[in-house]
């Protein structure tokens, strides 16, 4: 039997938290490369999210050569069985892909309980007009990369009611400022580019655009989960939050892109 | 009408508490049926058109209670049956989780009809003890209605196997919940006990295995045989309703019980733990329609 | 106004804020020139509590006082909620905060500054209003008891999150404090619990006048649980049925006054602080000035007369003499057997030697 896809992994408590964090869709498209393991999320064409599991993280991994492999599932539907003995250890899990019209089979076997669960998850064919463009390309301008809690903890300190966020950089004083306007007031939040917190700081010109707080609000769960962010902007406004996930010796990443707001006339 | 009990114990009260807590996770009114020897908490399934218990728990009298006097409805009739928001019971009872001396359970009438629970408390410096009074309002059921709660008995049960420990179990179906409403069980003949959901998104099912076969009924009407190889395979299965399931699950997490899977083949499933001398409950599941 | 707090005491404003934010949906602030102040008054006015933060709580205080005015301001509590709201709960806890309020500005300005160099600037935009005051008249405290917060927060355990009011009945020799079920109809509902206490349980324990006083546990509750975090006790003053009961926390950095209005007795609603205690209206000098506690509620159904009656009555608006009179009936006593036909008895008193 030719199969398309097969991995085996056993530790995916990581796994699952980080693609349990970005569930806002129910569907996703998994593409398995040589590389590693792509999970991709589109929303409304302005925000995109990936997880990317590379291939070190896997125990053993094969994906069928010269072949794009791509579809989709609900992604719901595969957090779910990955959780499917709760916070329980010592587990070990198998999934292959046998092709277009088969599912993404998964064996998990419970060592310590002597429980084996098989699931057979439907999937279905990738439209072929998806175009997977590498955003990552795109942000080029400016590259902050910052300590993920201490950032984390910045964004969530940020006032809720807000409907968006005002995002600028400079090589000068602030260098890097957050604001946000409600009904209630105002608020701006200025790190240093010499802050412990910030551990790269790349800004040739001043850069500011303005983002939707609820796009920059569903990252956060999963952000939770990061040691480091990687914040980059592009010419039109795309920024780009590169998010590494370190689980012991070996990483993982998840790459959240949005389009800027239109801006009014200033 | 007279009920009066005295727990001193403060163990034997923990269990009561641990118990009626795990009922009130099943439903949210019970049944307190009071006889001379036996207290039962029947739980009603709410579902079911002629009433039928769904979980009928049995705590005999000598296990929990110091003193326990009883008047029933009359002579010929030396029982009482009451009826009480489980949580009231369980939320008036989480009381003796504080160091409670004594705790005295009667019925009052304080305007209407009360479970009244009497706590002492032994006070934290050793001062006079602390006075607790909780009364449950509870509904008195008359004599003609006693028998939508009587015990339902099933003797045709294709399989009784035992159960694997409950929590991982829990979990797993905790998970297939959030995926589906009916959840299949079955059980083969080799001690394999199976339980799967089957959607238009996910087929998918876990396996327990080298369980104790208490009693398997062969050569059924309705067993599927599986050929291959493996001699003689039957299975018997019921297709039962996922949240009731998992309420028993979540709610037996007792400790010292066994637990034991029954089966009637499309029909129903009935859950039974017990701790000898102590506690039984069984939980019955029957088998969806459609 | 001028003021920086330390970092330690970020936290300690936060809770503080946490707590009255169960009170009231705006927040006052008074630049006194020895402390400042908080308060927080409820809607329907059965609720009012002042927190002074001495000037040891800051690093620096400047009240910034202009001749007799005291400056202050009136801010929406959902927004000081935010600007607080987790400061002080992370690991980079911020150094110091400063607060910036400006005669006639329209905004007050919150400055945190973290250790590791990061600013963030908060304003919030202020309310128009007047400032309340509620003066409680200590003379008349004849009852009082205190205990440590744990001791209240051992008695509310044995309450359900689901009951609304607190009784407390005392005696010199004990003291009852039950779950006050408003309403005849919810008898047969909740779970009516009753806890006993000695004197010797509490700390403070003087009784003048038996009586029984029922407040509203929301307030009571942040306060307990205020008080808890802190280690620190709760002094209840009262008077008697109806009148406003006062509790008092105290540390040397800070105290807290919340003064609560009690359920009056037999067919009476809840009484409004605003009837009972001197009410004072600031800027717009608007004054109540009472010299008797008056009451303001008529009695809806013609029956009982409260003697104090006869002084004129309070301005009161008829939103809220409408809202009494729909809910009239859940401010009635709870338990009156002669107001039921009970009729058969199905089940007796059991024990009805022991009480």
């Amino acid at each position: 039997m030719e199969t398309y896809f097969s991995a085996e992994l056993t530790d995916f408590k990581t796994l699952y938290n980080v693609l349990k964090a970005i569930t806002f869709k129910e569907y996703a498209t998994l593409r398995p490369m040589e590389e590693g393991l792509k999970v991709t999320i589109e929303e409304m064409k302005c925000v995109e999210t990936s997880a990317y599991i590379p291939v070190q993280m896997f125990e053993s991994y094969y994906v069928r050569p010269q072949e794009d492999v791509k579809f989709k599932l609900s992604l719901k539907i595969l957090t779910e069985t990955l959780f499917i003995y709760g916070d329980d250890g010592n587990l070990s899990l198998k999934m292959t892909y046998k092709g277009p019209g088969f599912p993404l089979c998964l064996i998990i076997k419970h060592n310590d309980e002597n429980i084996t669960v098989d699931c057979q998850i439907y999937t279905m064919d990738v439209d072929e007009s998806t175009d997977f463009l590498c955003l990552a390309d795109e942000c080029t301008l400016n590259k902050v990369v910052v300590n993920a809690n201490q950032f984390l903890d910045i964004l969530t300190d940020l006032d809720n009611t807000s409907d968006d966020l005002d995002l600028f950089l400079s090589p000068n004083p602030p260098y890097f400022r957050i604001s946000t306007t409600s009904t209630m007031g105002e608020s701006q939040t200025d790190i240093s580019k010499n802050s412990e917190m910030v551990l790269l700081f790349q800004c040739e010109n001043e850069f500011q655009a303005k983002y939707s707080f609820n796009y920059i609000k569903q990252i956060l769960k999963v952000m939770n989960f990061a040691n480091k962010v990687s914040i980059s902007t592009g010419e039109t406004g795309l920024l780009g939050l590169q998010l590494l996930i370190n689980e012991d010796a070996k990483q993982m990443y998840v790459e959240y892109y949005i389009t800027s707001m239109f801006e009014d006339d200033r | 009408m007279r009920f009066r009990a005295l727990l001193v114990d403060n163990a034997a009260m923990k269990d009561l508490l641990s118990t009626v807590n795990s009922l009130s996770k099943l439903s949210k009114d019970c049944v307190m049926r009071i006889v001379s020897r036996k207290v039962y908490f029947i739980i009603p399934d709410e579902d079911t058109g002629p009433r039928k218990p769904l979980a009928w728990c049995e705590l005999p009298v000598n296990f929990y209670f110091k003193e326990f006097n009883l008047d029933g409805v009359s002579q010929e009739y030396n029982e009482i049956y009451l009826c009480f928001a489980t949580a009231m019971l369980a939320k008036s009872l989480s009381t003796v989780k504080q160091n409670a001396k004594s705790l005295k359970i009667k019925l009052t009438n304080k305007q209407t009809p009360c479970l009244t629970l009497e706590i002492e408390l032994a006070s934290n410096e050793g001062l006079q003890n602390r006075q607790l009074v909780h009364d449950i309002p509870v509904e008195i059921i008359a004599r003609k209605n006693w028998n939508d709660f009587a015990e339902p008995q099933f003797n045709d049960f294709h399989v009784s196997i035992e159960m694997p420990h409950l929590k991982p179990i829990k979990n797993i179906v905790e998970r297939m919940k959030n995926m589906s409403h009916s959840l299949i069980v079955s059980a083969n003949n080799f001690g394999r006990l199976s339980l799967q959901i089957k959607t238009n998104m996910v087929n998918l099912s876990a396996h327990f295995t080298n369980l104790g076969i208490q009693s398997f009924a062969v050569g059924q009407d309705n067993e599927s045989t599986v050929g291959d190889g493996s001699a003689n395979e039957s299975i018997v299965t019921a297709t039962i309703d996922i949240k009731k399931f998992l309420m028993f699950l979540t709610g037996m997490q007792l400790n010292h019980c066994r637990t034991t899977c029954s089966i009637v083949h499309g029909k129903m499933v009935k859950l039974a733990s017990e701790q000898v001398g102590a506690l039984s409950l069984q939980c019955f599941f029957t088998e969806l329609s459609n | 106004m001028e003021c920086i707090i330390p970092g330690e005491n970020i936290k300690v404003l936060s809770r503080i804020i946490n707590a009255l934010s169960k009170i009231g949906d705006d927040i006052y602030l008074e630049a006194k020139t020895d402390c400042l102040c908080l308060k927080s008054v409820n809607m329907t006015t059965t609720a009012y509590c002042t927190i002074n933060l001495y000037e040891i709580f800051f690093t620096t205080y400047e009240a910034g006082q202009i001749g007799n005015d005291v400056l202050s301001c009136r801010l929406p509590m959902k927004g000081i909620l935010g600007v607080f709201k987790s400061h002080g709960h992370k690991d980079k806890k911020p150094e110091f905060c400063k607060i910036v309020l400006k005669q006639s500005d329209s905004k007050i300005i919150f400055k945190f500054r973290y250790k590791h160099d990061v600013s963030v600037v908060r304003s919030l935009y202020l309310n128009d209003g007047d400032i309340i005051d509620v003066v409680y008249d200590r003379t008349k405290v004849v009852n009082y008891i205190g205990a440590s917060a744990e001791v209240f927060a051992q008695v509310l355990m044995n309450f359900q999150m689901s009951d609304e009011d607190m009784s407390i009945e005392v005696t010199s020799e004990k003291a009852l404090i039950r779950n006050y079920i408003a309403g005849e109809s919810s008898i047969s509902k909740g779970i009516r619990s009753q806890i006993s206490l000695m004197p010797a349980e509490f700390s403070n324990y003087r009784i003048n006048t038996e009586t029984n006083v029922t407040f509203s546990l929301k307030g009571f509750r942040a306060a307990v649980h205020f008080a808890e975090t802190y280690r620190l006790s709760l002094l209840i003053n009262f008077e008697e049925t109806g009148r406003p009961a006062l509790i008092e926390i105290k540390n040397p950095t800070f105290d807290i006054n919340f003064i609560i209005a009690t359920l009056k007795r037999d067919n009476a609603s809840q009484s409004s602080l605003s009837s009972t205690v001197h009410l004072t209206r600031k800027r717009n000098a608007t004054q109540y000035n009472f010299n008797e506690p008056i009451d303001t509620e008529k009695n809806d159904n013609g029956v009982g007369n409260d003697i104090d009656d006869v002084v004129p009555q309070s301005p009161e608006s008829p939103r809220s003499k409408k809202i009494k009179s729909i809910f009239g009936r859940c401010y009635d006593a709870t338990f009156r057997r002669e107001a039921i036909d009970l009729g058969k008895v199905l089940a007796s008193d059991s024990d009805p030697d022991s009480d």
